[in-house]
């Protein structure tokens, strides 16, 4: 059975894909390079009240 | 003088996007004072802070924009405000805004990702951080604020997860020859460099691009990791990596030192590394280490370089205009003697400071080596001094002076009414997500500055290091000319800039 490469290694020895969360001009500048990145628009999620961000880690 | 403010309901920026929004706002004609920012406590506080008693503020909940406007009248304020929507839709045809929000849409639409790259507000951070390493994903936590429990926590967590986290507080890393974050584009090549700072391994990573070499990864660890708390978790994580890397040929690891610790356990890695290693622990020096270590320890960041490349007999100061400028403070005044430091990148605040020291010429700081030469405030220079710009007191609410150069121009002004100032020494750094002209960020304030000092007869000499390479996407040749076409003398590092100004003072 192949043994499936750690993920650190994958990292460098793989073209990155990368997914980014927050500043817009950081996914750009990745995108500008030539390499896979989803530009994810986060926000706080429960609308940052974090007693329900709390609730909601439990149920997931 | 009169204020207005309004809340939008449900409209979440970024950070840095509201700042070049706020920036616009405020250069608007008769405008005061102006803020653009989402409604979290900290955000609300500082609007306290600022003087906003309105009641509306404690209305706000951190997915609300809150925009206030400080004008020379009522009328002013209250049409900006009627007009700010212009301004965020002319900001936002640069924003791309995508249909996914969260770490799980985005897996869903690339499953085989291996990195998450997060710059969320720093109360959400370690949340989203903690969710992707137990999805077994990487980790690039440019995000700051996340306290130190977490981090531990989710380094541990990294660790039985076999993935990598990089920070929190890492501002650069380049993998495969992608830069995240603040980063310079290098040539690739077999060195792979480790470090907590990211100016540090901008620098390094540029002067070994001039060097005719190139870099397989540079990983970032986070301002933190080497602290005896932390442990170096990432760091020995990643040296494990590039020692087991193919490309990577020698390793570097740029640091400040390491805590009391951490350090014997690190140079025992080091050690045990079966790729040759050269380290620059700045201000730690050869006789700190007992015998049995091999690696090789380099003073400055630009003489880890020389090592990292294998030229060794080389002299540091050949590097890029060093011979050029023997002139000395010829034509200045003699009450002319101090030097004065304003630094974006922390690093070349504390290894200049290092440098000034070995030479036993004391120097002040925001941000000192000697807690004795600590500033009484850090808008006011006293005699030497270096002040880092991008410490929390410049940067909370306001853009780091890497990407605005607003308030280092002001200081630039500031500094050169002062008639015993002699040298400001400056630091450019270049690179994506960097300001697209930091040159004429500040070329104007040098401007003034310059001819301050002449109405008093003086002559102030810029010295400034510019950290790039030529395939930056500012243009190094450029951003070097306006400078020196400005008279300003220009160095490709830190240090040599630096010595530079010690052989000045010296003169």
């Amino acid at each position: 059975m192949e043994e499936k490469e750690n993920p650190i290694q994958s990292l460098l020895s793989e073209p990155l894909v990368a997914i980014n969360l927050g500043l817009v001009g950081f996914g750009a500048a990745i995108l500008d390079q030539q390499a896979e990145v989803v530009l994810v628009d986060w926000f706080p999620p429960a609308g940052g009240d974090q007693e329900l961000i709390d609730l909601l880690d439990q149920l997931l | 003088m009169a204020t207005s403010l309004i809340i939008k309901k449900k409209q979440y920026y970024d950070s840095v996007f509201l700042m070049g929004v706020n920036k616009r706002l405020s250069e608007s004609e008769g405008v005061i004072q102006s803020a653009v920012v989402m409604g979290s406590e900290a955000n609300k506080q500082t609007l306290i802070e600022m003087g906003i008693q309105d009641p509306r503020l404690q209305t706000a909940q951190p997915n609300d924009l809150i925009v206030v406007v400080t004008a020379d009248s009522q009328h002013t304020a209250d049409l900006v405000l009627e007009q700010f929507d212009q301004f965020l839709e002319v900001s936002t045809e640069s924003k791309n805004r995508s249909s996914f929000h969260t770490l799980q849409d985005g897996l869903e639409s690339r499953p085989n990702a291996n990195l998450v790259v997060i710059s969320v507000p720093g109360e959400y951070a370690a949340r989203e951080a903690r969710l992707a390493v137990e999805r077994g994903l990487n980790v690039f936590l440019f995000s700051n604020n996340v306290s130190l429990d977490d981090e531990i926590e989710i380094k541990q967590l990294a660790k039985e997860h076999g993935v990598l986290v990089m920070g929190p507080d890492c501002g650069t890393s380049i993998l495969n020859g992608v830069g995240i974050g603040f980063a310079n584009r290098v040539r690739s090549g077999p060195i792979g460099v480790i470090g907590p700072s990211g100016t540090g391994i901008q620098e390094f990573t540029c002067l070994v691009h001039h060097l005719g070499s190139g870099i397989s990864h540079a990983i970032g660890t986070g301002s933190r990791d080497l602290s005896d708390a932390v442990g170096g978790m990432t760091t020995l994580a990643a040296l494990k990596a590039l020692e087991n890397d193919p490309k990577t040929e020698v390793i570097a690891v740029i640091s400040k030192p390491p805590g009391h610790k951490t350090l014997p356990m690190l140079s025992a890695a080091l050690t045990n590394c079966a790729k040759p290693v050269v380290a620059c622990f700045l201000g730690i020096h050869d006789d700190v280490f007992g015998a049995g270590v091999s690696f090789r320890l380099a003073s400055t960041i630009d003489e880890a370089a020389f090592m990292a490349v294998g030229k060794q007999g080389v002299e540091v100061k050949n590097f890029e205009g060093q011979d050029k400028y023997a002139g000395g403070l010829s034509g200045q005044h003699p009450t002319q003697q101090y030097l004065r430091g304003l630094f974006a990148g922390g690093t070349f605040c504390y290894q200049s400071q290092q440098i000034l020291q070995s030479y036993n010429i004391p120097v002040y700081s925001n941000s000192p080596l000697d807690k004795r030469y600590a500033l009484q405030h850090p808008d006011h220079s006293q005699q030497h001094s270096l002040v880092d710009m991008g410490d929390d007191i410049y940067t909370r609410g306001r853009p780091h002076p890497m990407i605005d150069g607003s308030q280092r121009a002001q200081r630039i002004i500031a500094e050169a009414e002062d008639p015993g100032v002699a040298v400001i020494l400056l630091d450019f750094i270049l690179g994506y997500n960097s300001s697209m002209d930091p040159v004429s960020d500040l070329l104007p304030a040098i401007q003034t500055a310059q001819q301050t000092a002449a109405r008093r007869g003086d002559r102030i000499t810029f010295v400034a290091s510019i950290t790039a390479t030529e395939l930056d996407p500012q243009g190094y040749e450029s951003q070097k000319l306006a400078l020196q076409t400005a008279g300003v003398i220009t160095f490709q590092s830190n240090a040599a800039a630096t010595k530079y100004c010690v052989k000045l003072l010296r003169s």
